[in-house]
């Protein structure tokens, strides 16, 4: 059961990148190693209107993870409360977790050998703390943590109040190929629960559909 | 299930056992945050946005987080050196502060009775809110001459904001306006100023109409209602045809036009001279794009305008600001709740009495360099640059001996970059107070060790224009490094104010809040003060102008010989005013987009910041970079008639192919070239700096567009 839940609204990103600071701060990886990054999408002209938005990229902590199934090493594991956790003492750096991770969530420490990933600050959730990057650092308060019925419905009164739709669907991902979508696209999608309409890193994120909240769940 | 709460200190104390939490104000830009900084065994551990305060509510920027990595960086500057190799050898010695005061001082005195007080130039960048002791120490030294970025940068929001209705108009977010025009600002990138983004953000989701007018579609651009994406240069125009069609329309607020405003008549006389059909000519902006907006602007009420530095490099720089003030004014939207206010700061020794600019005698002021010139920014003690680097270099009007930069980094910050890095190679002394020993640093003959914000207490941002004052406490020391205002304090006692200083400079911080009762300790002690807040009073008191009045005729550039309201000139190199320079450079070149992480040209040191964009990047359209044989991420080659540089291309849509834009502030502290590249991806290597191309009132050089040419490196593929 998940009570609580780290959720993005990627409409409201202005792509400040504060949250990646916060992360290195907490989590002091060295440079090159990022748990959470933030992704332009565009700019684009779509149907004449043009779109230019961000998406931040960190684990998902999805429900039928691909990266636990593959990890020879039981390295990665998926907890009560949903949160997925990557234990590096565990790991042995063989890299199949960032090969099967369909958002390129996982990075990897050359100088330690091991897969790096967000396990959402368990360190910090344990003790009654908020995950660093959703602790309130946000200049454009689009990082939530908490109860998600209760997010998403700040997030839609949010969103409500727009003069514009904030997210039209069919802006295409324009990275190139060192980063993760060339991976994602290629690599065969597990099916999970909560995220199966992924087609990038953060499509499913941002762009949910038709009916659906722009949100990006762990 | 546990309960979490946001931003909890008491609990982040308890798990990572930290030894206390310091609650001080950020200075990583010339915004200005709350912030808490957690201690272990006396080590910055961690910094966050305080929650308690009123101007960021617990949020940051990535600089202000990555400042704990600049405070312990092993490449600063922790004692006084001075130079024992050339200039540019990159050889120094260790010596003390005594040693170091002394010969400043020495040399001060020196040039003081041989060429005047005139001759010794003292300049500082954006960074380390040391604007009033420098003022202080150079007027009572005599000399007219303060170099900073005031000529481009916020001094032309001060002057113009002065002389139209008396003093800046901040953007009341607080109070939720209606509609926000976002003109040439990054506001969520670069917190400029008295602005944050996230008071922006709150704005907006609590449903704001936005209009963006910016050549480029950011992120904001692509939220807005209207985005007006003009020809990079012709804000004046714009503006001027946003208020033709409020005027024609009757758009504007008429009790206000009625009551409150000089100059209505000619003022409606020229725009009439802007009708949005030619303005779409000059902006390349659809006349009905620029009725939209500015209905849009004209009719949600309150509305205000984001407004920051990108209108002020150019040669419209003050008529760009003029401009937007009239739409600001005949709006009603002026110290209108939740509209553009004149707040109050707190009863303190402001700025301006702190400076001690009437202490400076007026046949010591006539002297100022430029100040015939360009009469406005000389009126503000500003001066341009350029008349600087021509004291030093040819000794006219008169000899500058002596440059003393603290923080400041002018051989990359400022326009025709190797004509600075010649005068600072030409001049006969030169002092530098910096955290690293940076292009300019390398040009000094002594270099003094600076404190960051972490490293002093402070008012503040006792300059600023919201009003509010907060304490920046010291939270930790670093090898010798002291702040610029205990250098100065000392200093002038070697230079003989003693009288007009302290012994140490908590005084000078209890002689800034004597007026409001309290002392610095007491200070210390309280969250903030802010002035009182109160709206429409001019109803009562009028505006603080000649005429009492909101001058959109301005009665003080009419005295100094300018054109009193704005028109609109074409920036000195374009398709339009020099076809046939634009036959050999073909694209219009826009510079300085902000970057999250950097500010100007700092931080390319801070590993944290530096890996958010490790390197410099030179937006380029699709179709012109196929046109040039360019692919994404290739070093490209970008050219003005004044030089070349490198930067590396990012194929950007949300721009008119015909523009390029590159980026400022770049050199490369990790090359240990006593150059540090100053001149490889510098973009001031390509920008003009001379006087015909300035704003004549204000001396702004113009940076913001010129024409260039592009090329892959290595040529065509």
């Amino acid at each position: 059961m998940r009570t609580h839940e780290l959720i993005i609204d990627h409409a409201s990103c202005w792509g400040c990148r504060t949250c990646e600071l916060a992360c290195k701060q907490e989590n002091r990886d060295p440079v090159g190693v990022r748990l959470i990054r933030v992704l332009e999408e565009g700019p684009g002209w779509i149907g004449g209107t043009p779109e230019f938005t961000f998406c931040v990229l960190v684990c998902r902590h999805c429900d039928g993870p691909a990266c636990v199934e593959v990890c020879p090493e039981d390295a990665i594991s998926r907890r009560e409360d949903g949160i997925v956790v990557l234990d590096d003492g565990a790991c042995t750096g063989c890299g199949l977790c960032a090969d099967a991770c369909p958002y390129g969530a996982v990075a990897s420490d050359p100088d330690r050998g091991v897969a790096r990933k967000c396990n959402l600050c368990v360190h910090r959730v344990d003790r009654g703390l908020v995950p660093a990057c959703a602790d309130n650092v946000c200049p454009a308060h689009c990082i939530y943590f908490g109860d998600p019925g209760e997010i998403e419905r700040e997030i839609a009164r949010k969103h409500a109040l727009r003069p514009r739709r904030p997210c039209p669907a069919g802006l295409s991902l324009q990275l190139d190929g060192s980063t993760p979508s060339s991976r994602a696209s290629s690599s065969s999608q597990p099916e999970m629960r909560g995220t199966s309409d992924a087609s990038g890193p953060c499509r499913s994120g941002s762009y949910p559909g038709a009916n659906g909240t722009p949100r990006s769940r762990t | 299930m546990a309960q979490f709460k946001y931003a909890d200190v008491e609990r982040e104390l308890e798990v990572y056992g930290y030894d206390r939490v310091v609650k001080s104000h950020c200075r990583m830009c010339h915004g200005g945050c709350g912030v808490l900084v957690y201690l272990k065994n006396g080590r910055i551990e961690k910094i966050s946005g305080d929650p308690g305060c009123p101007i960021n509510h617990g949020t940051l920027c990535s600089k202000g987080i990555g400042a704990t990595q600049l405070v312990y960086h092993p490449d600063r500057l922790t004692h006084p050196v001075r130079r024992v190799g050339p200039k540019g050898s990159g050889r120094w010695e260790r010596i003390s502060w005594d040693e170091a005061l002394d010969a400043v001082a020495e040399r001060i005195l020196r040039y003081k009775e041989s060429y005047g007080a005139e001759s010794v130039v003292l300049g500082y960048g954006t960074g380390r809110d040391n604007e009033a002791v420098i003022y202080r120490f150079a007027n009572l030294l005599g000399t007219p001459n303060v170099l900073t970025a005031g000529h481009f940068c916020y001094g032309p929001r001060i002057a113009t904001t002065i002389i139209t209705c008396g003093t800046n108009p901040i953007a009341d977010y607080e109070n939720n306006p209606r509609c926000i025009m976002v003109w040439g600002n990054n506001v969520v990138i670069s917190n400029p100023d008295c602005y944050k983004g996230e008071s922006f953000s709150r704005a907006l989701d609590a449903g704001a109409r936005l209009i963006a007018v910016d050549p480029r579609l950011t992120r904001i651009a692509a939220r807005a209602d209207v985005w007006l994406p003009l020809r990079p240069g012709t804000d004046t125009a714009l503006a001027l045809a946003m208020l033709h069609v409020i005027v024609h329309e009757e758009l504007y607020d008429e009790e206000f036009v009625e009551n409150h405003v000089y100059g209505w008549e000619p003022f409606v006389e020229r725009v009439k001279e802007y009708p949005p059909e030619r303005a779409e000519e000059i902006t390349w902006v659809p006349a009905e794009k620029i009725r939209e907006a500015a209905r849009l602007f004209a009719t949600t009420k309150p509305a205000v305008i984001q407004w920051g530095v990108a209108i002020e490099q150019q040669v419209n720089c003050a008529d760009n600001n003029r401009a937007l003030l009239a739409l600001m004014g005949i709006t009603g939207n002026i110290d209108a709740k939740g509209g553009q206010v004149l707040f109050k700061p707190p009863r303190i020794v402001n700025v301006g009495r702190f400076g001690a600019h009437d202490m400076l005698p007026p046949e010591q002021a006539e002297k100022r360099l430029g100040g015939e010139r360009f009469r406005l920014a000389g009126n503000f003690a500003i001066i341009n640059p350029k008349c600087v680097w021509d004291a030093v270099l040819e000794e006219k009007p008169y000899p500058v001996k002596m440059l003393f930069f603290i923080s400041s980094n002018p051989v990359v910050t400022r326009g025709n970059a190797r004509e600075v890095y010649r005068a600072l190679e030409a001049v006969d002394f030169h002092v530098v107070a910096d955290f690293f020993l940076t292009p300019t640093a390398e040009l000094a003959d002594i270099v003094l060790p600076a404190a960051t914000w972490l490293e002093m207490d402070y008012i503040g941002d006792f300059w600023k224009r919201h009003g509010y004052l907060l304490p920046r406490r010291k939270v930790v020391q670093i090898g010798e490094c002291r702040s610029d205002h205990e250098m100065l304090n000392d200093l002038a006692h070697r230079v003989g104010q003693g009288e007009y200083w302290w012994d140490d400079f908590e005084g000078a911080l209890d002689y800034i809040l004597r007026p409001m009762g309290v002392t610095w300790k007491e200070f210390q002690e309280m969250d903030y003060v802010r002035g009182e807040v109160a709206y429409r009073k001019y109803e009562r008191n009028g505006f603080s102008t000649p005429t009492g009045r909101f001058e959109l005729y301005s009665t003080l550039l009419e005295r100094w010989g300018y054109d009193p309201l704005p028109h609109y000139r074409e920036p000195p190199e374009s398709p339009v005013s020099t076809p046939e320079l634009f036959e050999e450079y073909p694209y219009v070149l826009i510079t300085g987009r902000r970057l999250p992480g950097f500010f100007h040209t700092e931080n390319r040191q801070v590993p944290w910041l530096r890996e958010l964009h490790p390197d410099p990047v030179v937006e380029i359209h699709p179709e012109t970079a196929a046109r040039e044989g360019i692919g994404e991420g290739d070093w490209v080659v970008i050219e003005s008639p004044r030089g070349r540089v490198r930067q590396r291309a990012r194929l950007f849509e949300g721009m008119d192919p015909r523009i390029v834009s590159a980026e400022h502030g770049w050199w490369f502290p990790e090359n240990q070239d006593p150059g540090h590249g100053w001149d490889e991806s510098n973009i001031n290597v390509l920008t003009t700096n001379a006087y015909e191309d300035c704003d004549p009132a204000m001396g702004a050089t113009h940076v913001r567009t010129l024409l260039c040419r592009i090329a892959p490196e290595g040529g065509k593929a």
